[in-house]
Protein backbone atom coordinates (compact mmCIF):
# COMPACT_ATOMS: atom_id res chain seq x y z
CA UNK A 1 0.00 0.00 0.00
CA UNK A 2 1.77 3.24 -1.12
CA UNK A 3 2.26 6.32 0.92
CA UNK A 4 -0.66 8.14 0.31
CA UNK A 5 -3.21 5.40 2.02
CA UNK A 6 -0.71 4.96 4.71
CA UNK A 7 -1.45 9.03 5.30
CA UNK A 8 -5.15 9.10 4.98
CA UNK A 9 -5.30 6.11 7.62
CA UNK A 10 -3.00 7.74 9.75
CA UNK A 11 -5.60 10.69 9.82
CA UNK A 12 -8.72 8.69 10.69
CA UNK A 13 -6.94 7.20 13.44
CA UNK A 14 -5.60 10.71 14.96
CA UNK A 15 -9.27 12.20 14.69
CA UNK A 16 -10.49 9.14 15.75
CA UNK A 17 -8.22 8.81 18.80
CA UNK A 18 -8.62 12.49 19.73
CA UNK A 19 -12.27 12.77 19.41
CA UNK A 20 -12.60 9.82 21.92
CA UNK A 21 -9.63 9.99 24.03
CA UNK A 22 -8.23 6.56 23.28
CA UNK A 23 -4.67 6.21 25.02
CA UNK A 24 -4.26 2.60 24.46
CA UNK A 25 -1.42 2.95 21.65
CA UNK A 26 2.12 3.27 22.58
CA UNK A 27 3.83 2.73 19.48
CA UNK A 28 1.05 4.31 16.94
CA UNK A 29 3.84 2.83 13.33
CA UNK A 30 2.70 -1.02 15.05
CA UNK A 31 -0.57 0.26 15.47
CA UNK A 32 -1.34 1.46 11.96
CA UNK A 33 0.07 -1.66 10.36
CA UNK A 34 -2.49 -3.56 12.10
CA UNK A 35 -5.62 -0.54 11.29
CA UNK A 36 -3.80 -1.67 7.68
CA UNK A 37 -4.30 -5.41 7.78
CA UNK A 38 -7.86 -4.52 8.74
CA UNK A 39 -8.17 -2.18 5.77
CA UNK A 40 -7.14 -5.12 3.02
CA UNK A 41 -8.97 -7.42 5.09
CA UNK A 42 -12.63 -5.03 4.24
CA UNK A 43 -11.06 -4.51 1.13
CA UNK A 44 -11.40 -0.47 1.51
CA UNK A 45 -10.35 1.77 -1.06
CA UNK A 46 -8.50 4.89 -0.20
CA UNK A 47 -11.42 7.01 -0.33
CA UNK A 48 -13.65 4.73 1.50
CA UNK A 49 -14.11 7.25 4.93
CA UNK A 50 -16.17 4.60 6.95
CA UNK A 51 -14.57 1.64 5.73
CA UNK A 52 -11.04 3.53 6.98
CA UNK A 53 -12.86 4.24 10.55
CA UNK A 54 -14.11 0.60 10.43
CA UNK A 55 -10.46 -0.67 9.86
CA UNK A 56 -9.46 1.53 12.87
CA UNK A 57 -12.10 0.90 14.94
CA UNK A 58 -10.92 -3.27 14.67
CA UNK A 59 -7.44 -2.07 15.38
CA UNK A 60 -8.31 -0.41 18.35
CA UNK A 61 -11.16 -2.95 19.72
CA UNK A 62 -7.79 -5.60 19.49
CA UNK A 63 -6.34 -3.41 21.81
CA UNK A 64 -8.95 -2.42 24.42
CA UNK A 65 -9.91 -6.53 24.52
CA UNK A 66 -6.38 -6.60 25.83
CA UNK A 67 -6.41 -4.13 28.05
CA UNK A 68 -9.70 -5.16 29.59
CA UNK A 69 -8.89 -8.92 29.58
CA UNK A 70 -5.71 -7.59 31.47
CA UNK A 71 -8.19 -5.56 34.07
CA UNK A 72 -6.55 -2.43 32.80
CA UNK A 73 -8.14 0.72 34.33
CA UNK A 74 -7.55 2.58 31.09
CA UNK A 75 -9.22 0.03 28.57
CA UNK A 76 -12.67 0.08 31.32
CA UNK A 77 -12.78 3.64 31.34
CA UNK A 78 -12.76 4.24 27.79
CA UNK A 79 -15.39 1.26 26.96
CA UNK A 80 -17.45 3.31 29.12
CA UNK A 81 -16.97 6.24 27.53
CA UNK A 82 -17.88 4.85 24.32
CA UNK A 83 -20.77 3.23 25.64
CA UNK A 84 -21.82 6.21 27.49
CA UNK A 85 -21.30 8.78 24.33
CA UNK A 86 -23.22 6.53 22.30
CA UNK A 87 -26.10 6.04 24.70
CA UNK A 88 -26.08 9.75 24.60
CA UNK A 89 -25.85 10.30 20.57
CA UNK A 90 -28.61 8.21 20.12
CA UNK A 91 -30.92 10.70 22.13
CA UNK A 92 -31.30 9.49 25.48
CA UNK A 93 -31.62 11.59 28.47
CA UNK A 94 -28.13 12.28 30.46
CA UNK A 95 -30.00 9.67 33.05
CA UNK A 96 -30.95 7.06 30.81
CA UNK A 97 -27.37 6.97 28.94
CA UNK A 98 -25.33 6.22 32.69
CA UNK A 99 -27.90 3.90 33.62
CA UNK A 100 -27.75 2.03 29.96
CA UNK A 101 -23.98 2.47 29.62
CA UNK A 102 -23.69 1.04 33.59
CA UNK A 103 -26.09 -2.16 32.16
CA UNK A 104 -23.93 -2.58 29.05
CA UNK A 105 -20.56 -2.10 30.77
CA UNK A 106 -21.20 -4.73 33.46
CA UNK A 107 -22.65 -7.26 30.52
CA UNK A 108 -19.63 -6.81 28.68
CA UNK A 109 -17.24 -7.70 31.61
CA UNK A 110 -19.29 -10.49 32.28
CA UNK A 111 -19.70 -11.88 28.50
CA UNK A 112 -16.13 -11.04 27.55
CA UNK A 113 -14.74 -14.67 26.91
CA UNK A 114 -17.78 -15.72 25.11
CA UNK A 115 -16.91 -12.75 22.04
CA UNK A 116 -15.77 -14.40 18.49
CA UNK A 117 -13.83 -12.03 17.76
CA UNK A 118 -11.71 -9.68 19.68
CA UNK A 119 -11.56 -6.95 16.47
CA UNK A 120 -15.38 -6.86 16.64
CA UNK A 121 -15.37 -5.81 20.07
CA UNK A 122 -16.70 -2.37 20.06
CA UNK A 123 -19.27 -3.20 17.59
CA UNK A 124 -20.11 -6.60 19.90
CA UNK A 125 -20.13 -4.03 22.48
CA UNK A 126 -22.65 -1.45 20.62
CA UNK A 127 -24.53 -4.70 20.12
CA UNK A 128 -25.00 -5.42 23.80
CA UNK A 129 -26.06 -1.65 24.78
CA UNK A 130 -29.19 -2.10 21.66
CA UNK A 131 -29.99 -4.99 23.64
CA UNK A 132 -30.03 -2.97 27.10
CA UNK A 133 -31.91 -0.45 25.10
CA UNK A 134 -34.38 -3.05 23.84
CA UNK A 135 -35.13 -4.76 27.12
CA UNK A 136 -35.75 -1.76 28.45
CA UNK A 137 -38.08 -1.06 25.81
CA UNK A 138 -39.71 -3.89 26.09
CA UNK A 139 -40.74 -2.96 29.78
CA UNK A 140 -42.26 0.13 28.48
CA UNK A 141 -43.99 -1.24 25.60
CA UNK A 142 -42.14 0.43 22.90
CA UNK A 143 -43.68 -0.06 19.38
CA UNK A 144 -41.64 0.66 16.48
CA UNK A 145 -41.39 3.33 14.76
CA UNK A 146 -42.77 3.60 10.85
CA UNK A 147 -39.71 3.30 8.73
CA UNK A 148 -41.17 6.73 7.03
CA UNK A 149 -41.07 8.73 9.93
CA UNK A 150 -36.63 8.23 10.20
CA UNK A 151 -35.10 11.53 8.80
CA UNK A 152 -31.27 10.86 9.32
CA UNK A 153 -31.17 10.56 5.63
CA UNK A 154 -31.85 11.69 2.26
CA UNK A 155 -33.69 9.34 0.22
CA UNK A 156 -34.24 9.24 -3.43
CA UNK A 157 -38.55 8.76 -3.50
CA UNK A 158 -39.09 5.38 -3.42
CA UNK A 159 -42.26 5.94 -6.05
CA UNK A 160 -39.86 6.66 -8.64
CA UNK A 161 -38.22 2.81 -7.91
CA UNK A 162 -41.66 1.73 -7.80
CA UNK A 163 -42.98 3.13 -10.42
CA UNK A 164 -40.46 1.12 -12.85
CA UNK A 165 -40.39 -2.08 -11.24
CA UNK A 166 -44.53 -2.72 -11.44
CA UNK A 167 -44.77 -2.49 -15.46
CA UNK A 168 -45.15 -6.07 -15.51
CA UNK A 169 -48.02 -5.85 -12.69
CA UNK A 170 -50.26 -3.60 -13.62
CA UNK A 171 -53.35 -4.90 -12.75
CA UNK A 172 -52.00 -7.89 -11.32
CA UNK A 173 -53.75 -9.63 -8.38
CA UNK A 174 -50.67 -9.99 -6.50
CA UNK A 175 -49.35 -6.68 -6.63
CA UNK A 176 -52.62 -4.94 -4.91
CA UNK A 177 -52.33 -7.21 -2.48
CA UNK A 178 -48.82 -6.57 -1.43
CA UNK A 179 -49.54 -2.85 -1.86
CA UNK A 180 -52.92 -2.95 0.63
CA UNK A 181 -50.62 -5.48 2.95
CA UNK A 182 -46.92 -3.22 2.94
CA UNK A 183 -48.31 0.37 3.01
CA UNK A 184 -44.55 1.88 3.81
CA UNK A 185 -43.58 2.50 -0.08
CA UNK A 186 -40.20 2.09 1.00
CA UNK A 187 -40.39 -1.63 2.80
CA UNK A 188 -42.65 -2.14 -0.41
CA UNK A 189 -40.58 -1.28 -2.82
CA UNK A 190 -37.24 -3.33 -1.12
CA UNK A 191 -39.49 -6.25 -1.35
CA UNK A 192 -40.51 -5.32 -5.03
CA UNK A 193 -37.08 -4.83 -5.98
CA UNK A 194 -36.02 -8.34 -5.07
CA UNK A 195 -39.01 -9.98 -6.45
CA UNK A 196 -39.01 -8.22 -9.83
CA UNK A 197 -35.36 -8.37 -10.76
CA UNK A 198 -33.38 -10.37 -7.77
CA UNK A 199 -32.11 -6.67 -6.44
CA UNK A 200 -30.05 -7.48 -3.03
CA UNK A 201 -30.75 -5.08 -0.66
CA UNK A 202 -27.33 -3.77 -1.07
CA UNK A 203 -28.49 -2.78 -4.70
CA UNK A 204 -31.92 -1.35 -3.03
CA UNK A 205 -29.52 0.94 -1.21
CA UNK A 206 -27.47 2.08 -4.45
CA UNK A 207 -30.39 3.21 -6.44
CA UNK A 208 -32.30 4.68 -3.02
CA UNK A 209 -29.38 6.46 -1.80
CA UNK A 210 -29.56 5.03 1.46
CA UNK A 211 -27.96 2.56 3.58
CA UNK A 212 -27.68 -1.14 2.74
CA UNK A 213 -28.74 -1.53 6.98
CA UNK A 214 -31.42 0.68 6.04
CA UNK A 215 -32.55 -1.10 3.08
CA UNK A 216 -32.12 -4.24 4.39
CA UNK A 217 -34.43 -3.57 7.21
CA UNK A 218 -37.27 -2.14 5.66
CA UNK A 219 -36.99 -5.12 2.76
CA UNK A 220 -37.09 -7.77 6.05
CA UNK A 221 -39.98 -5.71 7.93
CA UNK A 222 -41.87 -5.85 4.32
CA UNK A 223 -41.54 -9.48 4.21
CA UNK A 224 -42.46 -10.37 7.56
CA UNK A 225 -45.76 -8.80 7.19
CA UNK A 226 -46.81 -10.31 4.03
CA UNK A 227 -45.56 -13.74 6.26
CA UNK A 228 -47.66 -12.59 8.83
CA UNK A 229 -50.86 -13.31 6.61
CA UNK A 230 -52.49 -16.48 6.07
CA UNK A 231 -54.61 -15.55 3.24
CA UNK A 232 -51.83 -13.85 1.27
CA UNK A 233 -49.55 -16.80 1.76
CA UNK A 234 -52.12 -19.13 0.60
CA UNK A 235 -52.81 -16.92 -2.61
CA UNK A 236 -49.17 -16.90 -3.00
CA UNK A 237 -48.93 -20.81 -2.87
CA UNK A 238 -51.90 -21.17 -5.27
CA UNK A 239 -50.42 -18.46 -7.85
CA UNK A 240 -46.81 -20.33 -8.18
CA UNK A 241 -48.53 -23.85 -8.32
CA UNK A 242 -51.00 -22.77 -11.25
CA UNK A 243 -47.54 -21.63 -12.92
CA UNK A 244 -46.49 -24.95 -12.78
CA UNK A 245 -49.60 -27.01 -13.55
CA UNK A 246 -50.04 -28.08 -10.26
CA UNK A 247 -46.61 -30.31 -9.80
CA UNK B 1 -40.08 -21.02 -14.50
CA UNK B 2 -42.71 -19.38 -16.78
CA UNK B 3 -42.44 -15.94 -18.53
CA UNK B 4 -45.52 -14.78 -16.62
CA UNK B 5 -44.12 -11.75 -14.79
CA UNK B 6 -46.73 -12.24 -12.23
CA UNK B 7 -45.83 -15.83 -11.69
CA UNK B 8 -42.11 -15.30 -11.78
CA UNK B 9 -42.26 -12.37 -9.20
CA UNK B 10 -44.63 -14.80 -7.05
CA UNK B 11 -41.97 -17.76 -7.41
CA UNK B 12 -39.82 -15.41 -6.09
CA UNK B 13 -40.94 -13.85 -3.45
CA UNK B 14 -42.43 -17.70 -2.58
CA UNK B 15 -38.97 -19.06 -2.08
CA UNK B 16 -38.14 -15.57 0.21
CA UNK B 17 -40.69 -15.85 2.42
CA UNK B 18 -40.65 -19.88 3.17
CA UNK B 19 -36.94 -20.52 3.67
CA UNK B 20 -36.42 -22.79 6.92
CA UNK B 21 -34.90 -20.75 9.54
CA UNK B 22 -31.15 -21.95 9.83
CA UNK B 23 -29.98 -20.49 13.74
CA UNK B 24 -31.61 -19.70 16.65
CA UNK B 25 -31.43 -16.18 18.14
CA UNK B 26 -28.02 -16.82 20.57
CA UNK B 27 -26.32 -17.69 16.85
CA UNK B 28 -27.63 -14.68 15.51
CA UNK B 29 -26.62 -12.47 18.40
CA UNK B 30 -23.29 -13.39 17.98
CA UNK B 31 -23.11 -12.72 14.25
CA UNK B 32 -24.79 -9.32 14.49
CA UNK B 33 -21.83 -7.15 15.03
CA UNK B 34 -19.27 -8.61 12.01
CA UNK B 35 -22.59 -8.18 9.71
CA UNK B 36 -22.97 -4.65 10.99
CA UNK B 37 -18.88 -4.04 10.66
CA UNK B 38 -19.10 -5.47 7.04
CA UNK B 39 -22.19 -3.47 6.13
CA UNK B 40 -20.64 -0.30 7.00
CA UNK B 41 -17.24 -1.08 5.73
CA UNK B 42 -19.68 -1.54 2.05
CA UNK B 43 -19.09 -5.32 1.78
CA UNK B 44 -21.26 -7.05 -0.09
CA UNK B 45 -22.71 -9.06 2.73
CA UNK B 46 -25.44 -10.64 0.50
CA UNK B 47 -23.42 -12.73 -1.14
CA UNK B 48 -20.98 -13.84 1.67
CA UNK B 49 -21.46 -17.16 3.06
CA UNK B 50 -20.37 -16.12 6.29
CA UNK B 51 -23.72 -14.57 6.98
CA UNK B 52 -26.32 -16.49 4.24
CA UNK B 53 -28.07 -18.11 7.60
CA UNK B 54 -27.71 -14.84 9.86
CA UNK B 55 -29.75 -13.33 6.87
CA UNK B 56 -32.39 -15.31 6.93
CA UNK B 57 -32.76 -15.39 10.85
CA UNK B 58 -33.28 -11.62 10.24
CA UNK B 59 -35.81 -11.74 6.95
CA UNK B 60 -37.64 -13.83 9.73
CA UNK B 61 -37.45 -12.38 13.00
CA UNK B 62 -38.76 -9.23 14.43
CA UNK B 63 -36.17 -9.28 16.93
CA UNK B 64 -32.97 -9.83 16.55
CA UNK B 65 -34.06 -7.60 13.25
CA UNK B 66 -34.64 -4.81 15.56
CA UNK B 67 -31.10 -5.79 17.43
CA UNK B 68 -29.68 -5.61 13.94
CA UNK B 69 -30.86 -1.95 13.39
CA UNK B 70 -30.36 -0.28 16.50
CA UNK B 71 -26.76 -2.10 16.71
CA UNK B 72 -26.14 -0.88 13.29
CA UNK B 73 -27.35 2.74 14.26
CA UNK B 74 -25.42 2.78 17.55
CA UNK B 75 -22.19 2.18 15.26
CA UNK B 76 -23.11 4.80 12.93
CA UNK B 77 -23.94 7.55 15.88
CA UNK B 78 -20.24 6.39 17.35
CA UNK B 79 -18.58 7.39 14.65
CA UNK B 80 -20.51 9.56 12.93
CA UNK B 81 -21.24 12.11 15.31
CA UNK B 82 -18.69 14.85 14.74
CA UNK B 83 -17.68 15.91 18.42
CA UNK B 84 -18.28 13.65 21.40
CA UNK B 85 -20.89 15.12 24.02
CA UNK B 86 -19.60 17.67 26.12
CA UNK B 87 -21.01 16.12 29.37
CA UNK B 88 -18.18 14.53 31.63
CA UNK B 89 -18.35 10.63 31.72
CA UNK B 90 -17.50 9.36 35.22
CA UNK B 91 -15.09 6.48 35.58
CA UNK B 92 -16.78 3.16 35.44
CA UNK B 93 -14.90 1.54 38.96
CA UNK B 94 -14.38 2.80 42.73
CA UNK B 95 -11.85 1.06 44.10
CA UNK B 96 -12.81 0.08 47.49
CA UNK B 97 -9.52 -1.60 48.56
CA UNK B 98 -6.42 -3.49 47.46
CA UNK B 99 -3.87 -5.33 49.20
CA UNK B 100 -1.22 -7.92 48.14
CA UNK B 101 -3.74 -10.71 47.00
CA UNK B 102 -7.17 -8.92 46.39
CA UNK B 103 -8.84 -6.13 44.91
CA UNK B 104 -12.23 -4.95 45.04
CA UNK B 105 -13.93 -2.40 42.91
CA UNK B 106 -17.28 -1.68 42.77
CA UNK B 107 -19.02 -0.85 39.49
CA UNK B 108 -21.07 2.87 39.01
CA UNK B 109 -24.59 3.12 38.83
CA UNK B 110 -27.52 2.36 41.41
CA UNK B 111 -27.31 -1.42 41.30
CA UNK B 112 -24.60 -2.75 43.64
CA UNK B 113 -22.27 -4.56 41.60
CA UNK B 114 -18.48 -5.08 42.52
CA UNK B 115 -15.73 -6.89 41.30
CA UNK B 116 -13.19 -8.86 42.90
CA UNK B 117 -9.84 -9.43 41.57
CA UNK B 118 -7.72 -12.65 43.76
CA UNK B 119 -4.37 -13.07 43.42
CA UNK B 120 -3.05 -16.72 42.60
CA UNK B 121 -0.60 -18.36 45.55
CA UNK B 122 1.07 -20.58 44.35
CA UNK B 123 -0.15 -24.12 44.26
CA UNK B 124 1.49 -27.49 45.65
CA UNK B 125 0.12 -30.33 43.58
CA UNK B 126 -2.37 -32.77 45.57
CA UNK B 127 -1.88 -35.59 47.37
CA UNK B 128 -3.30 -38.91 46.10
CA UNK B 129 -6.62 -39.25 48.23
CA UNK B 130 -6.12 -36.16 49.73
CA UNK B 131 -8.10 -32.63 49.51
CA UNK B 132 -6.79 -29.75 50.52
CA UNK B 133 -9.24 -26.26 51.41
CA UNK B 134 -7.32 -22.47 50.81
CA UNK B 135 -9.74 -19.65 51.76
CA UNK B 136 -8.56 -16.88 49.14
CA UNK B 137 -10.64 -13.94 51.02
CA UNK B 138 -13.12 -13.92 53.94
CA UNK B 139 -14.21 -9.91 54.76
CA UNK B 140 -16.77 -8.45 55.31
CA UNK B 141 -17.69 -5.52 52.88
CA UNK B 142 -18.21 -2.75 55.06
CA UNK B 143 -17.85 0.08 51.57
CA UNK B 144 -20.92 -1.72 50.15
CA UNK B 145 -24.59 -1.03 51.10
CA UNK B 146 -25.82 -3.47 53.69
CA UNK B 147 -22.20 -4.67 54.28
CA UNK B 148 -22.41 -8.27 53.10
CA UNK B 149 -19.80 -11.15 53.82
CA UNK B 150 -17.87 -12.55 51.25
CA UNK B 151 -15.91 -15.36 51.73
CA UNK B 152 -14.35 -17.15 48.63
CA UNK B 153 -12.51 -20.71 49.27
CA UNK B 154 -10.30 -22.30 46.81
CA UNK B 155 -11.28 -26.42 46.86
CA UNK B 156 -8.87 -28.89 45.68
CA UNK B 157 -9.11 -32.38 44.94
CA UNK B 158 -7.36 -34.61 42.77
CA UNK B 159 -10.60 -34.85 40.37
CA UNK B 160 -11.35 -31.33 39.95
CA UNK B 161 -10.47 -27.93 41.43
CA UNK B 162 -13.63 -25.96 43.06
CA UNK B 163 -14.60 -22.12 43.75
CA UNK B 164 -17.22 -22.29 46.91
CA UNK B 165 -18.42 -18.69 47.38
CA UNK B 166 -20.40 -17.45 50.40
CA UNK B 167 -22.33 -14.45 50.20
CA UNK B 168 -23.97 -13.35 52.85
CA UNK B 169 -26.86 -10.72 52.22
CA UNK B 170 -30.64 -10.45 52.39
CA UNK B 171 -31.62 -12.16 49.05
CA UNK B 172 -28.91 -13.62 47.96
CA UNK B 173 -30.33 -16.03 45.09
CA UNK B 174 -31.19 -12.74 43.54
CA UNK B 175 -27.18 -12.79 42.72
CA UNK B 176 -24.92 -14.32 40.18
CA UNK B 177 -21.37 -15.01 40.52
CA UNK B 178 -19.09 -15.23 37.25
CA UNK B 179 -15.82 -16.12 37.51
CA UNK B 180 -13.54 -15.00 34.50
CA UNK B 181 -10.57 -17.39 34.07
CA UNK B 182 -8.41 -16.78 31.29
CA UNK B 183 -10.95 -17.25 27.88
CA UNK B 184 -13.57 -19.07 30.21
CA UNK B 185 -16.71 -17.93 32.26
CA UNK B 186 -18.10 -19.53 34.87
CA UNK B 187 -21.64 -18.84 36.23
CA UNK B 188 -23.18 -19.97 39.33
CA UNK B 189 -26.21 -18.38 41.56
CA UNK B 190 -26.39 -18.38 45.76
CA UNK B 191 -28.52 -20.74 47.29
CA UNK B 192 -30.65 -19.64 49.80
CA UNK B 193 -27.71 -20.06 51.81
CA UNK B 194 -25.83 -17.88 50.26
CA UNK B 195 -23.47 -20.77 48.90
CA UNK B 196 -22.33 -20.82 45.24
CA UNK B 197 -20.10 -23.23 43.65
CA UNK B 198 -18.46 -23.08 41.24
CA UNK B 199 -16.64 -25.81 38.78
CA UNK B 200 -15.26 -26.75 35.10
CA UNK B 201 -12.01 -25.22 35.37
CA UNK B 202 -9.24 -27.38 35.29
CA UNK B 203 -5.96 -27.13 37.99
CA UNK B 204 -3.69 -26.19 34.84
CA UNK B 205 -6.18 -23.34 34.64
CA UNK B 206 -5.58 -22.11 37.92
CA UNK B 207 -2.04 -22.72 38.40
CA UNK B 208 -1.49 -20.62 35.05
CA UNK B 209 -3.26 -17.76 35.97
CA UNK B 210 -1.86 -14.84 37.94
CA UNK B 211 -5.10 -13.76 39.48
CA UNK B 212 -8.66 -14.57 39.13
CA UNK B 213 -11.35 -12.09 38.64
CA UNK B 214 -14.77 -12.77 40.18
CA UNK B 215 -17.15 -10.30 39.09
CA UNK B 216 -20.86 -10.70 41.19
CA UNK B 217 -24.00 -8.76 40.82
CA UNK B 218 -27.45 -9.35 40.27
CA UNK B 219 -28.51 -11.47 37.28
CA UNK B 220 -28.36 -9.82 33.66
CA UNK B 221 -30.41 -10.92 30.89
CA UNK B 222 -28.69 -12.12 28.00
Amino acid sequence: MDDSFQATLRNVWRRQSARNGWKLVDDEERFLDTARVEAVFLACAEAALKCLQQAVLRAYSLLLHQGLRARRDQAAAELYRALHYTALSRGRSPTDAEEYAQEAFFRVLEKLPTLREPRSLLAWAFRILSTVAQDRAAQTARTAEPLDNETAEQIADPLDLEAGLIEGLIGAELLRRIQQLIPNSLERVAVLDDMMRGAKPGDTATVLGISQTHARTAKYRGLQRLRKNAEFMRFLSELTDSSTGGS
Amino acid sequence: MTADPEQNAAARLLAALTQPDPIDHAAAHALIPELVEAERAGADVDDDPRFAALLIHLSQCETCLDLYERTAEALEAFLDTPEPPTIETPEPFTLLRRNAYAALRSLRGAIRRFELSLTMPALQPVAVGSSTTLTLFDEQLHELSGAPELAVMLIRTEAMPMLRIRLHEASPTDWQVHLLLDDARFLAIPGPDGIAELRGFTEEALRSARAIDLLIGPATQA
